[in-house]
């Protein structure tokens, strides 16, 4: 079938039978919305990444036996006592929760107390049995100091390997001494002295800031991020719990994070207020639509078809993944964006072929035939740009060009399908509808088509003609660029090369933080805690085989500069070997134990003390200045609280803990709170060391239930160990250096670190293999559709687009990321429509070339800058989303068509001079 | 015939062997003569870049004496370490630390001198300056060029009483026997990469003002410059004492 008769007998049915050519597409239409009410959407970037690449496995399968470890973080912020009491209440509530897997709030205190000698390594074992031979209060803080001059005062290398371990026991030294030094101003506590004991010899037992202003609860949420539904259920659940609870603690902020919460707020962000700059969008392209045809039913005309290949092109994404993704959650505005230039361009010639005094039969045809080529050109030209999209190896890359290509496609055959007939309908001269039909069409083009009866016969001229689809002054900007080429191909080049010097100097943005939406609590709290607590809030993690697998492991990560931490199961559980070495020992340190506690009882006076409290701070002030010096942050922060040294000036705050105590210990005690205050710390003391030297061995089931959640898989085998970086991992040389440091102890480590690189290399080279093949695929239907290289100047306004485009995103400041990158393949896709319809209008004119071209660009450039301006809208609308890395998809396109449009004006014309070499 | 060959062979083998270990030996003591000084003052500004790659400056003054043996560093900057001194006696033996915040000063224990200095990359035993000729025994490994500088490069072993490191890569220019990189080995390999620069003449002395030491380990860096150096005047002897650590020093 030729062109001509494909477009009459499509012209026909459209005026024949428009019920039919209108009903086939609503019944599809209806079951693509039913199946598109059933897409998921997975807003997390890790969704769409490569899914054979081996780390990308590894995490998947981390994510299948463990679940989601720290998919819920909730922080508690205010003063220390409040936080702690509101901890106390709120997290045996969030283990009460159906979507709650595990809760890592307070660690296990009791087991601690109960095996907390035999979990030390040889050199600390023997470090402990002797700071800790003399329960006295005196003795305890002798043996302290003696260990930090043995150990600390003088080896950074010391402080860096223990960093962790003294960070814990500086907190619950800071909450011992603050308790002490409240029982000595004022009447002893038992119990607050048994607390201030716990807090030396175990340790604080939540996961505080530095500052101790912060506290972290961390929940394991019973779905994995690969079940977004259940994840996102936990995250409402917990902040249900939560909106009760802070009314009771109002002094206390509570802010959640995690993958789930800051998925659940991806997710509101892209609610309502972005279905509303969608429908502010919209109403503009009407409006602008409306001025331009000067009618208000030819927009719901030209929009109808794109809504009918949006729903479609769900429907395809409902059959073919059952989800949308980052990047396919955009695909209806890019749809619409690109589809609305079909439909412009149809209804453009329609119109203008019926002004010209053409019956609608023959106005239809020659709109099919004619323009309906060139459109079908540039849309399988677009379309096979996004296809070649299919050979990434990036999941979300894959998915995006399976809905956009075929999107593109189906939203061609709707155009061809639907918009002839609502075209012919709106005339009032052609057809006559009743019933239910005509009321749908009624209601679908809000009354705009009427479908009444007239007495206009099929194929006759109309007699009120339409304004012609003309804007001389295109035309005339086009003659200005084909009167003097050499001077706007000057002025191209030189915009040319800055813009490909600007491509080689746009950097990338590694801070996946930068991309989320702004403001939200959430992703602020991501940047926070790793600032306050000194550690990331999230880990990489490894599975390993066997305890002492994980044993090996955490020895080899925790040499690794940038991991601040390892959490392994083999923490709690001692090797056999080591346990049975240790039990002699511990059964003669008990013995002697005994022994000092009952027959050398507590003498202390309050000169020993002082003296014994102010070595203790200028060894604390020792081990700050080498951790200042060396880097340790965690330690210094934490021993500046306590001495209350101005981290950066020296000064020092004296109202911070040892000053205090040091002033106390200078003032008049009574000899009975000094006394009473010795032997209540003497006593608990000896309790807590000597059930700490049980001799036992551990087995797996004397775990705590959250130390057995957070290690052991729920599904399958295997022991899975969290390696925390030392701080956030916010650019590439860092990701990089934590990514070789983890991967130079295991390949199989996986972690959001990795992932991101791998999400960027992968994005990169899926963009570079896809535009260098849709261009050549592009290059190919040109070629065919212009029957010769005469074609390949549709390329033109494309290329120099595409460049400026990344010209201009250098000007304001933008950086590549995995979104915006995406912008590259997508003008393609859509600005080679300007320089195909162009170059064919101008091959179809006739006369003087300058006339052509004048002629041509008045016509055809109308419609190209409405079509750009409609697209621009749709992309201008997703530039103000909230969430960064879509807007900046929507700047980069805004620029990128904007930029086409300019091209094909004023340098198509001058290039096509000299290619013509006609005056 | 077979066995005057083997001979001959033999024994020029010996003579290159011998006639390196000697070149080597010489070389070495050229380079302990144009780096060790008698006495000097000088001004450092010191930059730590650790691991995770957080930047710490320090300035500190410097003097020492007796060829090196004894010396003292009292840092002038930041606030939080101004004051604090460390005193090193008989070439690093002895560490005194003077901290100026509590005024407290401590001796460090012997196996302090393979330690870091105040977080730096350095080590108190490289800032020791010591006899070169004494702390190690020098082979000649061949000549090479570092940053287009015809270079010596000299494997050195420590003596019984030298430094604690296994051995040291040493390239030194041929012209003026300054070092320009050592490279620092222990038994599991390649620790710390040193690389001075900067060379100008002070007083008639050429001195590397610039030296930055890469810790190959742990990806950390400390770069030194001087600010300003003097050979001019012997510093008094009672500045190096435990004493006096309380007391300013000009």
């Amino acid at each position: 079938m030729t062109k001509h008769n494909f477009a009459v007998k499509m012209a026909k049915l459209s005026i024949q039978h428009p019920w039919l050519m209108l009903l086939i597409p609503g019944i599809i239409s209806l079951i693509s919305i039913i199946l598109a009410s059933g897409l998921e959407m997975r807003m997390n970037w890790s969704d769409t990444l490569p899914p054979n690449d081996p780390v990308v496995k590894s995490y998947r399968d981390v994510q299948e036996r463990f679940g989601n470890a720290g998919g819920i973080v909730v922080a508690l912020e205010g003063d220390y006592e409040r936080i702690i009491t509101l901890a106390d209440t709120l997290e045996p509530l969030l283990r009460e929760l159906e979507s709650m897997h595990n809760v890592q709030g307070r660690m296990p205190s009791e087991f601690i107390r109960q095996n907390g000698f035999k979990l030390l390594k040889p050199n600390e074992f023997k470090r402990m049995l002797k700071s800790s031979s003399d329960p006295g209060l005196l003795g305890t803080l002798r043996g302290m100091n003696d260990d930090y001059e043995g150990e600390y005062t003088d080896s950074e290398s010391n402080l860096k390997r223990d960093e962790v371990n003294i960070a814990r026991s500086l907190f619950g030294l800071y909450r011992s001494l603050e308790i002490l030094a409240d029982n000595l101003e004022t009447k002893p506590n038992a119990d607050a002295v048994e607390d201030a004991v716990d807090a030396f010899s175990i340790g604080e037992p939540y996961m505080l800031s530095l500052d101790r202003k912060m506290l972290l609860i961390v929940c394991d949420p019973v779905a994995s991020m690969l079940e977004v539904e259940g994840m996102l259920e936990s995250a409402v659940e917990t902040e249900e719990l939560l909106s009760k609870i802070r009314p009771l603690f109002a002094n206390v902020d509570i802010g959640v994070t995690g993958f789930a919460r800051v998925g659940m707020d991806e997710m509101n962000s892209i609610g309502f207020y972005t279905i509303l700059l969608s429908l502010a969008a919209l109403v503009l392209i009407y409006l602008l639509l409306a001025r331009s045809f000067r009618s208000w039913a030819l927009p719901v005309i030209a929009l109808l078809p794109l809504l009918i290949g949006s729903f479609w092109t769900m429907g395809l994404l409902s059959i073919c993944f059952g989800s949308l993704n980052l990047f396919t959650s955009m695909i209806m505005i890019v749809l619409i964006g690109l589809g609305i230039d079909f439909s412009i361009h149809m209804i453009s010639r329609f119109n203008e072929e019926m002004a010209n005094g053409k019956s609608n039969l023959d106005a239809m045809i020659i709109t099919l035939e004619d323009t309906g080529m060139a459109v079908t050109t540039g849309g399988l030209t677009s379309a096979a740009a996004f296809l070649t999209l299919l050979i990434g190896d990036t999941q979300g890359v894959y998915e995006f060009g399976v809905a956009a290509g075929g999107g593109v496609i189906l939203t061609l055959i709707a155009i061809f399908l639907v918009l002839p007939s609502l075209l012919i309908i709106r005339e009032p001269s052609t057809i006559f509808m009743k019933g239910v039909f005509r009321f749908l069409v009624m209601l679908l083009t809000f009354g705009m088509i009427k479908g009444k009866k007239t007495d206009h016969k099929l194929g006759s001229p109309r007699k009120n003609a339409m304004p012609r689809g003309e804007l001389p002054i295109l035309g005339k900007i086009a003659v200005s660029g084909w009167n003097h080429p050499f001077l706007y191909l000057g002025i191209t080049v030189i915009l040319i090369v800055f813009s490909l010097w600007a491509k080689q100097h746009i950097d990338f943005e590694y801070d996946f933080l930068n991309l989320e939406p702004k403001g939200l609590k959430s992703v602020d709290l991501q940047r926070e805690i790793p600032k306050r607590f000194g550690l990331s809030d999230h880990a990489a993690w490894i599975v390993g085989n066997s305890v002492e697998e994980c044993r090996d492991l955490k020895e080899k990560f925790k040499k690794q500069p940038l991991v601040g931490d390892v959490a392994s199961i083999s923490d709690y559980l001692p090797p056999k070997e080591r346990v049975n070495d240790y039990a002699p020992v511990l059964k003669e340190f008990r013995e002697k134990l005994s022994d000092k506690y009952i027959n050398d009882p507590e003498s202390i006076t309050q000169e020993e003390l002082l003296i014994e409290v102010n070595r203790l701070w200028d060894n604390l002030d020792l081990v700050s200045n080498l951790a200042y010096t060396g880097g340790l942050d965690r330690i210094v922060t934490v021993i500046d609280g306590i001495t209350g040294t101005q981290t950066e000036t020296g000064e020092v705050d004296r109202s911070a803990i040892l000053p205090r105590l040091v002033r106390i210990l200078k003032s008049d005690i009574s000899p009975s709170t000094l006394a009473n205050l010795a032997s209540g710390w003497r006593k608990r003391m000896y309790d807590n060391v000597y059930s700490m030297a049980n001799p036992k061995q551990i087995k797996i089931e004397d775990l705590p239930e959250t130390i057995r959640n957070t290690h052991l898989p729920r599904k399958g085998e295997g022991y899975l160990v969290h390696i925390i970086p030392r701080q956030g991992l916010w650019d590439k040389p860092e990701l990089d250096a934590f990514a070789a440091q983890t991967t130079s102890v295991s390949e199989k480590v996986c972690g959001s670190e990795q992932l991101i690189l791998i999400m960027f290399s992968s994005i990169l080279s899926d963009g570079k293999k896809a535009a260098f093949l849709a261009l050549l695929v592009i290059v190919l239907i040109v070629l065919i559709h212009f029957r010769g290289p005469f074609g390949l100047l549709a390329l033109i306004p494309l290329v120099c687009g595409a460049l400026l485009m990344v010209g201009l995103m250098y000007l304001i400041g933008e950086k590549y990321n995995y979104l915006n990158l995406i912008a590259v393949p997508v003008i393609l896709g859509i600005g080679i429509d300007d320089g195909i319809h162009a170059l064919h209008r101008f091959r179809q004119e006739r006369g003087k070339a300058a006339d052509r071209i004048r002629r041509s660009f008045s016509f055809v450039g109308r419609a190209i800058l409405l079509t750009s301006l409609t697209t621009m809208i749709g992309f201008g609308s997703i530039a103000f989303y909230t969430m960064e890395g879509m807007a900046s998809f929507g700047r980069a396109l805004f620029m990128g068509v904007g930029a086409c449009f300019v091209a094909t004006i004023l340098v198509l014309p001058a290039v096509l001079r000299l290619i013509t070499r006609e005056k | 015939m077979k066995w005057l060959i083997s001979s001959t062979v033999l024994l020029l083998l010996l003579f290159l062997s011998a006639n390196a270990q000697e070149d080597g030996a010489g070389w070495l003591k050229r380079i302990d003569d144009a780096e060790r000084v008698q006495h000097m003052v000088g001004e450092v500004d010191q930059i730590i870049t650790t691991s995770s790659g957080a930047k710490r400056t320090l300035s500190l003054k410097s003097w020492s004496a007796e060829n090196g043996d004894i010396s003292l560093m009292a840092y002038t900057a930041p606030p939080r370490v101004k004051g604090d001194k460390i005193l090193m006696r008989e070439g690093g033996d002895v560490i005194w630390y003077y901290m100026k915040r509590r005024d407290v000063t401590r001796q460090f224990a012997g196996h302090t001198r393979k330690q870091k200095v105040m977080g730096s990359d350095f080590s108190y035993e490289d800032m020791s300056q010591g006899n070169m000729t004494e702390d190690y025994s020098a082979e000649l490994i061949g000549f090479e060029d570092i940053e287009s500088i015809s270079c010596v490069k000299l494997h050195l072993t420590p003596t019984e009483s030298g430094p604690s490191y296994d051995h040291l890569l040493i390239w030194a220019c041929r012209e003026n026997a300054l070092s320009r990189k050592i490279e620092y080995y222990d038994s599991d390999g390649l620790m710390k990469t040193l690389v001075l620069s900067d060379i100008r003449e002070i007083e008639g002395r050429k001195i590397a003002f610039k030296f930055v030491m890469l810790n190959n380990r742990e990806g950390s860096e400390t770069a030194m410059q001087y600010q300003t150096v003097t050979f001019a005047s012997e510093p008094e002897g009672w500045i190096f004492t435990k004493e006096a650590l309380d007391r300013d020093v000009k």
